[in-house]
Formats: structure tokens, sequence, C-alpha cells
């Protein structure tokens, strides 16, 4: 499966640009070491829960804030101490993007992996017990995508008030009903193949049919939709961000650097720095998401399996 | 309906309807009436073949006696020791132990395996859920049973996909053994397949039916490997059973006009035969609204009215020979030697 998806240069380019952003990310305390460095070393990697409860000592800290240099408003150009230039109120371009990248990570895995798991027990629960269960499901399913997608996202955040965490909420609420919609479809036709039959012939109980015949032949679709999602659900945060519902003021977050430069999109030739690399890092993450997601669609697929 | 000795399954008046929903509160606006009033009987040791066109309901009526499909109304009685228990009737969690005794193998031999599980766990997972040995008794007895049924032992650790349609039906075959069970339901086992295949899994099943004392209920659509497999037949029309009887006398001496037109249609391995098709008026009736009285009336070429108002009951005419017409007694059909006759 690896030796497929290394064969096809698209998929490389995919995984090249995904584990850049995945090493950017870990490496991030040690590319952009913050003013204040949070003690101890391990809290950058460890969350604070599991280190107190190992007897460790946490400092509050927070290293996603982006030091600023100066209040003054208009951007730098790129010099030796801030080596891609300042933003607006003088935050550092570099330190955001790469603090960013964890962000976009957070982001990105926490909505990705939260819809996808609501997406699968809904989804099964429906397709496979049908009746009532699937008419309550799916109707409550077709409200939810009744709304355009970023609109009602956008008006929940806004409901909730400002933060990340609003943001992701906000996404999980309004991007389940798609991974429950698929899944449940997969299931519909999963659930009367033979082989299901032959389990319950044998005597095999729900749940294992569930979760040996009917799941393992309908996830797949889900996963790759997934992968896709991992990058499109960062972009939709950024574009929350960008219209500034999202993270507080100074987190470093792509989409909010560039709600930085509003006032300078007319005068790119100047301050350009501004916008292509905030605007550069977004594209690339879904990008790379992308490509890798198209890779995972073809690999997936057990007919293709063993195929040179 | 039958002596009762040696009585393995005996299925009296069973019906199977789906219902059809229309609308937003998904109201029930008719019946799909797929199986409507059957009784046969299977005696131990014996091949039931049960024949009849696409749609009349001979799946329906195999999937519903293993409780795949919960039956309308009717009662299936499955004998353990002499004694019978109606599957019909017991609750849903009870069956389990009964699922040993009766096993399936399907039609289509590439849904029938599941593509993400290897050989070996596909066939010993009845083994699996019934709690039947150890780990490696297990896969010592899957090993055996892939020997039974003709495949390398070896290929324990691979996948559906690497195998032929032939092979697949093997394995479909050893899943079905694994348990040991009295009754196998041969839901059209081998149509799916090629018919130099056709001829290796059939005597496949024979050999393992003389081995292991298998009792077969037997549903095809092909009459002549209906006629080489099974002890009896019975003939499915709409739901329900027209004749029945013991293979040679079926075929020789059809008592039913819908067996006489199955019957000519047996093709006969001589290309300067010719001889006299009975083709058949019309199509098969939806099954949601049967026709009155009889149900092969609008089709059959010596209905009369009696046959549009009165339903005819399957009765037997001598020797286990059931029908269901007004005039089994007084028609003179033909049987297979006779159309076959210049």
């Amino acid at each position: 499966m690896i030796k497929r998806l290394l064969k096809n240069p698209i998929s490389v380019t995919g995984l090249v640009l995904v584990l850049f952003f995945a090493f950017i990310a870990l490496a991030a305390p040690l590319l952009a070491p913050p003013p204040r460095p949070c003690q101890p070393f391990l809290s950058y990697w460890v969350p604070a829960w599991i280190l107190e409860s190992l007897g460790q000592r946490v400092q509050p800290c927070n290293p996603y804030k982006i030091p600023q240099d100066g209040r003054w408003a208009t951007p730098r150009p790129p010099n030796e101490k801030h080596l891609l230039g300042t933003t607006a109120y003088q935050y550092d371009i570099l330190y955001g993007l790469i603090w960013g990248t964890r962000t976009a990570f957070h982001v990105g895995l926490t909505v990705t992996l939260s819809i996808l798991a609501i997406g699968l027990i809904l989804g099964a629960l429906s397709g496979y017990y049908g009746r009532w269960i699937d008419e309550l499901l799916m109707r409550v399913t077709e409200i939810f995508l009744a709304f355009p997608f970023l609109v009602a996202a956008m008006v929940l955040t806004a409901i909730l008030g400002r933060g990340l965490d609003k943001v992701m909420i906000a996404l999980i609420v309004f991007g389940w009903p798609t991974y429950a919609r698929l899944v449940r479809g997969e299931v519909l036709s999963a659930k009367e193949r033979e082989y299901v039959l032959a389990a319950r012939a044998s005597g095999a109980s729900d749940g294992r049919i569930i979760f040996r015949h009917v799941l393992p032949n309908t996830i797949y679709p889900a996963l790759v939709l997934a992968s896709l999602d991992m990058g499109s659900m960062v972009l939709s945060a950024a574009a929350l961000s960008f219209l500034g519902l999202g993270s507080e003021t100074g987190y470093a977050d792509w989409g909010q650097m560039i709600s930085f430069t509003r006032n300078y999109l007319t005068e790119l030739d100047e301050y350009w720095y501004t916008v292509i690399y905030p605007g550069g890092a977004i594209l690339l993450f879904v990008l790379g998401w992308n490509l890798l997601g198209d890779a995972f669609r073809d690999v997936l697929d057990p007919r293709l399996r063993g195929v040179k | 309906m039958a002596n009762a000795d040696n009585l393995l399954l005996e299925v009296k008046n069973l019906k199977k309807y789906f219902p059809v929903r229309r609308g937003v509160f998904r109201r029930v606006v008719a019946h799909v009436k797929a199986v409507d009033g059957v009784s046969f009987f299977i005696r131990e040791g014996e091949t039931l073949g049960l024949v009849g066109e696409s749609g009349c309901g001979k799946t329906t009526v195999g999937r519903t006696v293993l409780r795949l499909l919960d039956p309308t109304e009717g009662e299936i009685l499955f004998y353990q020791n002499g004694k019978p228990i109606d599957i019909a009737k017991i609750p849903n969690r009870k069956m389990k132990p009964l699922r040993r005794q009766m096993q399936i193998i399907f039609q289509d031999p590439y849904s029938s395996l599941n593509p993400r599980m290897t050989i070996g766990d596909i066939i010993a997972e009845p083994l699996l859920v019934h709690g039947v040995g150890t780990p490696k008794e297990r896969e010592a007895r899957v090993r055996q049973l892939l020997e039974a049924v003709g495949l390398n032992p070896q290929y324990i650790k691979r996948y559906p996909h690497e195998f032929s349609g032939g092979q697949r039906q093997r394995i479909g075959i050893a899943r079905a053994l694994a348990l040991e069970p009295k009754l196998i339901i041969c839901d059209e086992p081998v149509s799916a397949l090629d018919v130099s295949i056709q001829a290796q899994v059939i005597n496949l099943l024979e050999d393992l039916q003389k081995e292991f004392g298998l009792t077969y209920l037997f549903i095809a659509h092909d009459l002549s490997v209906v006629r080489h497999i099974s002890n009896r037949v019975a003939v499915m029309y709409l739901g329900q059973i027209v004749e029945m009887a013991e293979t040679e006398e079926l075929f020789r001496n059809p008592k039913h006009p819908y067996t006489e037109a199955l019957l000519s249609a047996v093709p006969v391995p001589d290309p300067d035969y010719e001889r006299e098709r009975i083709i058949l008026k019309g199509d098969v009736p939806s099954p949601v609204n049967p026709p009155s009285g009889c149900r092969f009336h609008p089709r059959c070429p010596y209905a009369q009215e009696i046959c549009k108002q009165k339903e005819p009951s399957l009765v037997d005419i001598g020797g286990e020979h059931f029908v269901s017409c007004h005039f089994s007694t007084t028609l003179k059909l033909r049987g297979l030697s006779e159309i076959a006759t210049r």
C-alpha cells in the first residue's frame, strides 16, 4: 500500500507537504522559541494535565501569543530581526506562521476526528437499524444540510462568542451530517451483502456484524473524505478568523494573520509579505491534504490491492 | 402432510409478506406476498429441490426457514431427536443454538465472502461465534475443512479476491460445514458459476452429503441440475408450491400445467431434435396483487371457469405426489420423455 503511494509523484507531493507541516508543528518551540519560554520544556508537547498527574509543576504559559515589536500600525518588510517582516501592529510573521501550523493541525484534527466519529456512529445506527431511527436521524441531517455550511458556522460562532474553540464547535455542529449521510449509504449497501446474511445465519451478534463485517467495508470512503476535510476545515476556520470571528487578537492563526492585513490589501506591491506568507501557508496545507486524500482514495480500494 | 418418520424439517402454511410503504409517515399501502402459504417437508439425509422462475419466492422461503427473515405466518418445524421445535415462534435470542444445525450456501460467491477477511477468518467465524475450541483447534478445523472442499489448506491466510468463482463457492461451502449442521440450504449455489465448474461443485455437494449425512434444501431454477441432485422436487409459482413429488415421478408424470411448461423448456442435447415448446402467455403477475382463484389461471392453457373463482389446495394424489390443481386427475399432461418424442 505504501509502495503504491510512493510511486505516484502527486501522492508523494501531498505526503511531503503534510509531513513538512507536521515537522514544523512539532518543532515549533525550537524553530521559534517564545520570548518567555514555558516551564517545564516538555509542556510544549505534553498536555499540562498529564504532566501534573505525574507530579510536575506546570506554569501557565501561552506560546501561541505572537510577540509584538511595538504597536505601530503599518507593516514592516522583512529585515534581520524579523525574517519575514511584521504584519500590522508589528506581529512577527515568521513566529505566527510556525505556531499557526500547530493551530492548523489542532483545528483540523479536532474537527475532522469529531465529525468522523459522530458521522460513523450515527450513520451506522441509521443504516443498520433503519426504520424510525433512520427516519429521525436522516430528517435531522437534512435540516443541518439545508443551511449553507460557512454561513451557518459563522452565525453559530457569532452566537457562541469569539474564540478558536467556538469556531471548532461551529464547524463540528455543521460538519457531521455529510459523514452520517455517507456512512449510512455505505452501510445500507453493505448490510444487504450476502456475507452479512452468512454471519447472521451463523448466529453472530449485531455488534460483531457491525464492527467485523459492515464498518470495515464502509469506513474507507469516510476516511478519504476526512483526509480531504483536514484541509478544508482549516480553510473554513481561516475564513471565520479572517472575518474576525476566530481566535482572540494576537493568537497564532493563519486566518487571523491575513485578517490583520485587510487595510493593506489594495497596496500589495508594497505590503505583499503580509498576505503571501500566511496565504501561502494555508494554500500549501490544504493542497497537501487534498493530494493525500486523493492518494488514499486510490490506495484504499481493495480491488486495487496487489496491483502493481 | 407426511408420515412422521425421519422428518427433519416440516414447513406448514408459511407466509412472508413484505410491506410496501409510501408517503411521509411510511404508511403501509400494500404487501408483496413473496411467500403465500407454502407447505413442504424434508426427510433426514435427502435433498429436496425447490424450483421456480425468478421472483417466485424460492429464496425468501430459504431465508425464512433460517429465520434470516421473520415469517408473517405459519409453522417451521425443525426436528431434533424426533421432537419438533417451531422456528417461526421462538424468540431471536433463542435461535443461536439452533443455528448450529442449519446453514446456508449463497448464490453469489462474490458477495457472500467478506472482502476484508482472510479465508481462515471467514471459515472460522461460525466456530468463533459459538465458542468452539481454542484458536489452535479452530485453525486445525479450518485446514481440515479446506481439504474437505478440495482447496489447499495453505490458502488460509489469503483474501477472497485471490480466488476464482468456483473456489470461492467452495470456501462458502466450507463455512457452511464448519459447525457440522444437519440441514444446509443451498440457495442457487451453482447458477453464478460456469457450466464446467457447476458439475464440480454439484459433485462436491453430493460427496459431502454422503460423508457427513447432510440434508439439503436445494433452491435452483435449472431443472437439469435439480433433477441430478434431488430426491424429491417442489415446484413454486408466485409464492406457492404447485406440485411436489419424487424427482423421476415429477419429471415423467407432471400433474400441474405449470410443471409441464417448465419441463418443456429443459434443453435436450441433440441439435436435430425438434419438439414442442409450451410458451406461456403473458408475464408472471405481480405478487402484490395475485390473481384470484388459482394463481396460474391467467397463463394456464387448460384454465376453466372454476380456476378463476376457487383456489385449489395442495393435495396428495397418491404416493406423496402433491398437486395444487382442480384438474390434476383429469388432465393428460406430458412429462419430459413425451415432450422429447417427435
